[in-house]
């Protein structure tokens, strides 16, 4: 029993300790608090992650240090919280008879029973955007991990930990009336990026916990393209796409075998391309108070089949309050609500991200911050 | 159009999510969508519709490992069985110094001797519960490592996902499955369970549960393929958590073993699933010592 709720605990500090989902949190909590659009309307230092050819039209020179973005769903911070609640329970388990040994493991089984941690830390040391061109380093870590009653009540655990280190450089170019059909400022841009990355990914019972063997990242690396474009339909309306990974090497993993991983090495992690489109319209309401309002609507992916059309799309609203330094945002990302406001630098947004197959099955809900200097 | 949009601010303000009532849960015929259906439902805490959605899923696809694995998952979870129900099926009364598995050997043995005494801290209706779940999570889980057996039968994401629990708990359930057939009434779990009348149940002055019973050498007879064919899962279940560290000599398939012959089977009790096998197995000589129970023989020859 004494090894069991040690499993346990420990499932609970790895749930605590890290990351694993792809995501658009990289492209930090300004975004997400309006519905996670950003394609036709990111003028900052997330351009590079977001749309390259908004390099041709930054909001002006940017120089970043220590740029940081961290998630964190609410199902982890149950269990954290549960965690300390019985701090004292978790110290003294040895001490304990054995019914109330029982008693305590299945509170912490039903307390965690289905838990889908999720934790994300993304950190840019370093990074520059001056038109047309732009470039940063990165590191972005994430972890998943849940605790379940298996197919006979003993408890399994799932884990997946990844993290990617990587840099980005993007260049822009942009044209005023290249054609008569395209009279505004058509911009587009490319950015190449390379990531070297390490995951581990895992489901053991209890059993196979018990046999000890450590876990082993593997690791892979990539080298993509993505590509982007704008267009001015008029001083306020602005469309965009982008192409992420248009053409990316395939990540063949490489490290040491152990008995549970999903991943072998020598497995090939498929990259494969992903489109995203978007509109952004500057509201021309002369409302009392607000300024820069901003409107914003994404397609995520229209083309793939395999994603359910209303988990595609993202809409917002941005607005700064009595003055540009404090601002607020409200959208819908997948159906559901999403909110933020920023302070100076300091960002906040609370999403909810789908995870099951359709709109409204399997809500996440999630804190996110970023904060740059 | 202001009472709509305040309708939508509400259900917005609420968590809701505006899309939802563009997808009918569970009514989807695409096998996914099935799969998703009750991964969700299972991961929301709704175990009840999960085996719904799943029940209806292997009915249209029976060839669908997930559907049979994620059903026994939500089997076992609606009927509220956890590991220490297990744990309370081998209270302390049986389990001496030799941990959990010792006491599920104690308990097998128990029933090989014929006539006994189990004392458990689950109450009949407690057995009752137990026996809904481990009924469906047997056949589920024999239906899962089936399918994963025949060559193309599942995905490598499924094998890698299921297996090792699908192993565990057919293994588990097996076990249980005989034991609690044994104790029903009409030793039929299918028609669910009631105590057996030639059972006595009582209460112990420590507040658990006493059963007293003389049992049917033809009734343990009856249930020993579910005990073995658990026992198959756990041996390889064993293998695999181990790896390479087994001894030459050890049989590759739990089919080819004759328990009889096999008293001393050297197994790696250092881990959980060299101890659970080991105590079956010691459990199983001694069923067969007692009962020579021909199901056995028939699956050798």
């Amino acid at each position: 029993m004494n090894k069991l709720i040690t499993i346990l605990v420990l499932t609970v500090a790895l749930g605590s300790s890290a990351l694993a989902r792809e995501s658009t949190e990289i492209i930090g909590a300004r975004y997400l608090g309006m519905g996670d659009c950003f394609i036709a309307c990111s003028r900052d230092r997330s351009i590079l992650f977001a749309n390259p050819a908004a390099l041709d039209r930054p909001d002006g020179r940017m120089f970043t240090a220590m740029g940081l973005v961290s998630s964190v769903n609410s199902k982890t911070t149950d269990v954290v919280r549960f965690a300390l609640d019985h701090r004292k329970d978790f110290e003294n388990v040895s001490d304990m008879s054995e019914a109330d040994q029982n008693a305590f493991f299945d509170d912490i089984v039903n307390n965690i029973n289905f838990k889908r941690m999720n934790l994300m830390l993304s950190i840019e040391p370093f990074g520059m955007i001056q038109r047309p061109v732009g470039g940063t380093v990165f590191s972005d870590s994430r972890a998943t991990g849940m605790a379940f009653r298996g197919a006979s009540g003993t408890p399994l655990v799932d884990a997946d930990l990844r993290q990617d280190f990587g840099g980005i450089v993007g260049f822009g170019w942009g044209w005023t009336g290249l054609r008569s059909f395209l009279p505004n400022r058509l911009s587009v841009g490319a950015s190449l990026k390379y990531i070297h990355r390490s995951i581990f990914s895992t489901r053991e019972t209890v059993t196979e916990l018990s046999d000890g063997e450590g876990a082993k990242m593997l690791n892979g690396t990539t080298v993509g393209l993505d590509l982007g474009l704008l267009y001015d339909i008029n001083s306020r309306l602005c469309v965009g796409a982008a192409i992420y990974d248009a053409i990316a090497g395939d990540i063949k993993w490489k490290g040491d075998s152990t008995t549970y991983s999903r991943v072998e090495p020598g497995d090939i992690e498929k990259i494969e391309p992903a489109l995203r489109l978007g509109v952004t319209c500057r509201l021309p309401w002369n409302v009392p108070h607000l300024s820069s309002e901003l409107v914003a609507f994404d397609l995520n992916e229209p083309f793939d089949g395999d994603v359910s059309f209303f988990k595609k799309i993202h809409a917002g609203i941005e607005a700064s309050v009595l003055a540009s330094w404090f601002k607020v945002r409200m959208g819908i990302s997948q159906g559901y609500p999403t909110v933020g406001l920023s302070v100076f630098g300091l960002t906040y947004a609370y999403y909810t991200e789908e995870e099951g197959r359709h709109a409204g099955q399997l809500p996440d809900r999630r804190h996110v911050i970023s904060f740059g200097l | 159009m202001r009472f709509t949009v305040l309708i939508l601010l509400v259900l917005l303000a609420g968590g809701c999510n505006l899309f939802s009532p563009f997808y009918d849960e569970g009514k989807s015929n695409d096998r996914d969508d099935i799969i998703g259906d009750v991964q969700a439902a299972l991961e929301r805490g709704e175990p009840d519709k999960a085996y719904e959605y799943a029940s209806r899923g292997i009915e249209k696809y029976p060839g669908c490992a997930s559907l049979y694995y994620l059903g026994a998952v939500a089997k076992v979870q609606s009927s509220d069985v956890g590991f220490t129900d297990f744990a309370s099926m081998l209270r302390s009364e049986n389990k001496g110094q030799g941990g959990y598995a010792a006491a599920l050997s104690a308990f097998q043995r128990g029933l090989a001797q014929g006539d006994t005494t189990w004392f458990l801290d689950l109450s009949p209706d407690d057995l009752a519960r137990m026996a809904g779940a481990f009924s469906v999570s047997y056949d589920y889980l024999d239906s899962v490592l089936t399918i994963i057996a025949r060559p193309g039968g599942a995905t490598k994401e499924e094998i890698e996902q299921f297996q090792g629990d699908s192993q565990l708990g057919l293994g588990i359930s097996g076990l249980m499955k005989t034991m609690l057939t044994v104790l029903d009434q009409d030793h039929n779990l299918d028609n669910g369970f009631v105590l057996s009348p030639t059972i006595r149940a009582f209460r112990t002055a420590t507040g658990g549960w006493s059963f007293t019973a003389t049992l049917d050498p033809a009734v343990i007879c009856g249930a020993w393929d579910w005990l073995e064919t658990g026992q198959e899962a756990l041996y390889d279940h064993y293998r695999t958590v181990v790896g390479g560290t087994l001894p030459e000599d050890i049989p590759t398939n739990y089919l080819y073993v004759h328990v009889e012959d096999w008293t001393d089977p050297q197994i790696d009790t250092g881990t959980l699933s060299g101890e659970f096998f080991e105590s079956v197995h010691d459990g199983m000589v001694d069923f067969h010592g007692k009962y020579s129970c021909s199901g056995e023989v028939s699956r050798h020859e």
